[in-house]
């Protein structure tokens, strides 16, 4: 991006601190909804920590309770489905789940703020982005209508989007969704917010658009020295880009770790399967994929053992009775929910025991060459 | 921006069970899926990318279907018995109908004139007699015939006709659909009730004649939701589909449109039967309904209007059962409607 | 980018099943205007082939899918399944030859009538025309592809739609495609919708289909990875224009056109070692399809863009074997420039 203006001069980029403790920390947080089919666990004991200054990737596939589990930080989720069944959300050391929504107000776009998937729902049509951006920055900043669109035009041009000053009056329809997410990045940005979270923010997008605005991020956050949580599905989106990296699966944290270490020792066989079956560039063309058999569980009717067993090709007649728990590895900060861990004997051992017997313990089949058969076979 | 997405987002997701899910879900339920893009200006670039996540939200609405599908379950729960009574009194109306002939009325023609304004359940009738004696039970049951019949066939033609009409139009468009949606739209500016006294003017009053002109005007409004509804499935990949594995046009009317638009249209129907009940009144009110002495419930309650000085029962109780009927199909319409729209939104 | 020209087929070939010359589709855009949505397109796919066709939303990539299928019919050029022109063909004629070619959609779910029963939409193909020979009843011959694509007919049979997944309703396209047994299937992002784990499911299935019943394949996509794995050759679109085609392990090595260049370089690699900042970005915004760049279309946003490509558009030319592009510079040959940055090979050394 070319920000021609520089950050610095932006409002709340250099808000004063007097919090040094981590940004956000997320402890053991439960968010359940009662439905008529029973109790769905959307989000199941869900701990990590936000640092300042930090980027936190949130991987998960659709179910996985990630999308739940952000409107759970902002405490966006409706009071009366959803029910708070545990744990502490603590916001620079306050903790959101006890805060009454008048509170929140004051802390949504201020100091939390929200990027959300799909531009165009979450932009108001019929309002002008001018007014979308400074209505916010009137609130909190308590800008007059002047000095407001001054600083919408120069955070417009911050994001990098062309020609700010007739963008205040055009309507969202009128921009293309690069442009878009970054009006809705500008608008997250408005107040300083010092945490921003980051809902699958490029899904709709191109994947050149894809780049920008990824890029416009990282930087933002960089320069602001934010908090970040980087939700997605792709693993190559946060890569390169988190500082740390928390797996989810079906509502349950899975693997976490330090981006690096993720990716050079991991140790839960849901993280290395999702990364094999992503069809990679550097392989040759026609190169089996190492699919996923099967889909995730259904969250209101879960395996009682491990829920990634179904799927899982070390799954051993352990992992059908009992959840594992969250392990310590080797490096500081990475944890694993697994018996038979990835790249470790006991993993080894699972997996020969598996090829040898020619199916898992919950009967996925699996081939001489330990990958899970995949043709799914609806019963 | 929290501000103000927050709370809509909030409020998007109580009516669906899975959070993650709650906001997507009900989005595919207040939004036209394809067709009406409220963003035709875009270009087709945006388009795209709002299509995209228009599939992803149907993409993950596929996955919660057997959430959505008990939601609807908890919501029948709760309307349950409202729903029942609207329903047991939309049967009690269409059996009394039916049944009129049979059943021990009096004669609902027979003047009784000792007895005239008799209040119910006093000397007369069990609802009383009208301003000539008649009784007023009587009357109303062979009124519901002429309000049923001329809503039912009314909405009947409208569903056949319009529904057909609509139909061709959407799927075919071009020139032809031009044409019939100017004629629609004129037919449609035009006052109803103002068209009506005309056609009863030339017609005549009999209760076929009424019944052929109510039909003829509820047609424009059927071809108009069928149209907008089979732009929509039109645009629907499985239509593609059928044309590739050589589908004639027919065929695709039949097997993949028509199962598609019958149902929102015969919702529609149902609620429209309402207003047909309503707009048969005001005919029978300004006399321009079935030729006296023949009952219906808006000559009742014009009759009862020249009594309002002595006694309020007569007009009070036509209009009564007529509010109720109205009521009472508008509910059963809304209630069934929304089972579609959901059952519409988890696919 | 513009490229027109047709240095690039293939017209000795003798197993060349479908060949599309100077495709044109235009819409009307209103005020006398029109979108270009397609412009002088031209490809050749040999039997059991894969063809790529990948570029970002409105390069008319789906566009040319469903040209080439006559819905709606093209405004412009030549399509030939085998020796029949697609574009003369009328009524039942068009209809009978069109099942040769079958199409799978993004939206599992809206590609699947709501109201019908699985085994009667995959069936329908067979219901239209009749049996065909040698694969016994209609009724066997829907739960073989049922069972093919790795659905239990018994119980798939009798539901709807919407008892499955995403990746079931794929599944249940694939099935309907090959139940006529077609000589080419277009996918159009036929995976983009699905999660990741099961992208990789329908991704293999395809691969495994293609074998089992001898297919061609037209996959149109975003995604450059997916694309990769699945093709032969692949073709670069931008904005209604062919911008370069080639063997998909030389397009991907050694990207002739800027604008492959850029793309390459905007895929998210699940690599941690790479600094995502540091690749380059392409900038800019798509031109509108309405009154698209003279000359060369991409030029516009094209780092390496002279007068040249302004005033004369560039004509598909070959850089290496079998890979072509239409570009006055482009990144290999004689104008590749000295410190020319191949993106995947960076990576494999980073």
């Amino acid at each position: 991006m070319s920000p021609a203006v520089q950050t610095k001069d932006l409002p709340g980029f250099d808000a004063p601190t007097t919090w040094s403790g981590p940004l956000l920390e997320v402890i053991d947080l439960k968010t359940y909804f009662d439905t008529p089919r029973g109790i769905v666990k959307a989000v199941d004991g869900v701990s990590f920590t936000v640092e300042q200054g930090k980027t936190i990737g949130i991987v998960g596939e659709s179910g996985s309770g990630k999308t739940v589990l952000s409107r759970s930080v902002m405490n966006l989720l409706p009071k009366r489905a959803a029910i708070p069944a545990g744990g502490q959300i603590l916001f620079q050391g306050k903790d959101l789940r006890k805060v009454s929504n008048k509170e929140m107000r004051e802390i949504w776009g201020k100091e939390i703020a929200m990027v959300f998937q799909d531009p165009m729902t979450s932009l108001n049509p019929v309002v002008k982005i001018g007014r979308q951006i400074t209505e916010s920055l009137r609130h909190h900043l308590d800008l007059n209508k002047r000095e407001a669109n001054e600083t919408a035009v120069s955070l417009l041009r911050s994001v990098g989007l062309p020609a700010p000053e007739r963008r205040l009056n055009e309507y969202p329809h009128q921009l293309s969704g690069g442009m878009r997410q970054r009006v809705t990045t500008a608008i997250a940005l408005a107040c300083g917010p010092r945490l921003l979270i980051a809902d699958e923010p490029t899904t709709a997008l191109d994947v050149t658009v894809q780049k920008q605005i990824l890029d416009l991020l990282q930087t933002q956050q960089r320069d602001r020295h934010m908090g970040m949580m980087l939700i997605t599905h792709d693993l190559g989106v946060v890569a390169n880009r988190a500082d740390d990296i928390v797996v989810m699966y079906a509502g349950q944290v899975v693997e976490r770790a330090a981006t690096k270490t993720l990716f050079k020792s991991m140790r839960h066989p849901y993280t290395e399967a999702l990364l094999r079956s992503i069809p990679r560039i550097e392989n040759r063309s026609h190169t089996l994929l190492e699919a996923i058999p099967g889909r995730p569980p259904d969250l209101a009717n879960l395996p009682q053992g491990c829920r990634f067993a179904p799927r899982c090709r070390y799954a051993q007649d352990r992992c059908v009775t009992e959840n594992p728990d969250l392990f310590l590895a080797e490096q500081p900060g990475h944890e694993y929910r697994c018996f038979f861990p990835v790249g470790t004997d006991a993993g080894k051992d699972a997996l020969a025991h598996n090829s040898a017997v020619g199916h898992t313990a919950t009967g996925t089949p699996v081939s001489i060459h330990g990958s899970a058969a995949e043709a799914e076979l609806v019963v | 921006m929290p501000d103000q997405t927050g709370p809509v987002d909030a409020g998007n997701a109580t009516t669906t069970a899975t959070g993650t899910t709650a906001g997507t879900t009900t989005r595919t339920t207040t939004e036209p899926r394809n067709g009406a893009d409220p963003y035709s200006r875009d270009t087709d670039n945006a388009r795209e990318a709002h299509f995209e996540s228009e599939l992803e939200a149907a993409e993950i609405a596929g996955q919660v279907t057997s959430v959505a599908e008990p939601v609807v379950a908890r919501r029948k729960k709760r309307s349950g018995i409202l729903f029942w009574a609207a329903l047991a009194w939309v049967g009690l109306v269409i059996f009394l109908a039916l049944f009129a002939s049979f059943l021990p009325f009096k004669d609902p023609n027979l003047p009784d004139i000792p007895n005239k304004l008799e209040p119910p359940f006093g000397e007369g009738g069990v609802l009383g007699n009208d301003g000539l004696g008649r009784d007023v039970l009587a009357r109303l049951a062979y009124g519901a015939r002429v309000s049923l019949q001329i809503s039912f066939a009314a909405v009947a033609v409208g569903i056949v006709v319009g529904g057909t009409f609509g139909m061709l139009v959407g799927y075919f468009r071009g020139k032809l659909e031009a044409g019939v949606m100017a004629l629609i739209n004129i037919i449609l500016a035009f006052p109803a009730l103002i068209l009506l006294l005309y056609i009863v003017s030339v017609v005549g009053q009999s209760l076929s004649a009424i019944t052929v002109a109510i039909s003829f005007l509820s047609i424009p409004v059927y071809t108009r939701v069928a149209r907008a509804t089979t732009l929509a499935v039109a645009q629907r990949e499985y239509v593609l589909a059928a044309r590739a594995l050589g589908a004639t046009d027919a065929r695709i009317l039949f097997r993949e449109i028509m199962p598609n638009v019958i149902l929102p249209v015969a919702a529609f129907g149902l609620v429209a039967l309402g207003t047909i009940i309503v707009a048969e009144g005001s005919l029978a009110f300004l006399g321009l309904s079935v030729e006296a002495p023949a009952a219906t419930w808006g000559s009742m309650i014009a009759e009862g209007k020249r009594h309002l000085s002595e006694t309020v029962w007569v007009a009070l109780i036509p209009s009564i059962v007529m509010f109720l009927t109205v009521l009472s199909l508008n509910f059963v319409g809304d209630i069934l409607r929304s089972r579609f729209d959901v059952k519409e939104s988890a696919l | 980018m513009a490229g027109s020209g047709k240095a690039h087929l293939r017209p000795g070939r003798d197993d060349v099943v479908l060949s599309v010359e100077d495709l044109v589709v235009e819409f009307p855009a209103g005020g006398g205007k029109k979108v270009h949505a397609v412009s002088n397109i031209s490809f050749d796919v040999a039997k059991g082939e894969t063809l790529g066709l990948v570029g970002e939303s409105g390069c008319g990539k789906s566009t040319t899918g469903r040209a080439i299928m006559q819905l709606p019919r093209p405004t412009g050029g030549s399509v030939r399944l085998g020796d029949r022109e697609l574009t003369k063909l009328k009524g039942e004629e068009l209809r009978r030859t069109r099942t040769q070619l079958q199409m799978i959609f993004q939206d599992p779910i809206s590609s699947l009538n709501p109201r019908r029963k699985i085994k009667d939409i995959v069936g329908e193909g067979i219901s239209i025309w009749g049996k065909k020979t040698g694969n016994g009843d209609a009724r066997s011959r829907v739960d073989q592809v049922l069972i093919d694509v790795g659905l239990d007919p018994d119980t798939v049979g009798d539901r709807r739609a919407h008892q499955f997944s995403g990746g079931q309703c794929q599944r249940i396209c694939v099935a309907r495609s090959l139940v006529l047994d077609p000589e080419v299937i277009i996918c159009d992002e036929p995976v983009s919708a699905l999660d990741v784990s099961v992208q990789a499911q329908i991704l293999n299935l395809l691969e495994q289909m293609k074998d089992r019943y001898q297919l061609t394949l037209i996959f149109i996509a975003h995604d450059l990875a997916v694309v990769k794995n699945i093709s032969d050759r692949v073709a670069v679109m931008y904005l209604g224009k062919m911008c370069e085609i080639g063997p998909a392990e030389g397009l991907y090595a050694d990207p002739a056109h800027p604008y492959t260049h850029a793309l390459l370089a905007s895929i998210p690699q699940p690599d941690p070692n790479i600094e995502a900042l540091e690749l380059e970005t392409l900038e800019g915004e798509l031109p509108s399809p309405i009154d698209p760049p003279s000359g060369c279309r991409f030029r516009t946003r094209c780092p390496r863009a002279e007068e040249r490509c302004a005033e004369e558009e560039p004509l598909m030319r070959e850089v290496a074997e079998r890979h072509f592009v239409a570009c006055h510079f482009p990144l290999v040959g004689d104008t590749a420039p000295p410190d020319a940055g191949i993106p995947v090979k960076v990576r494999a050394t980073a």
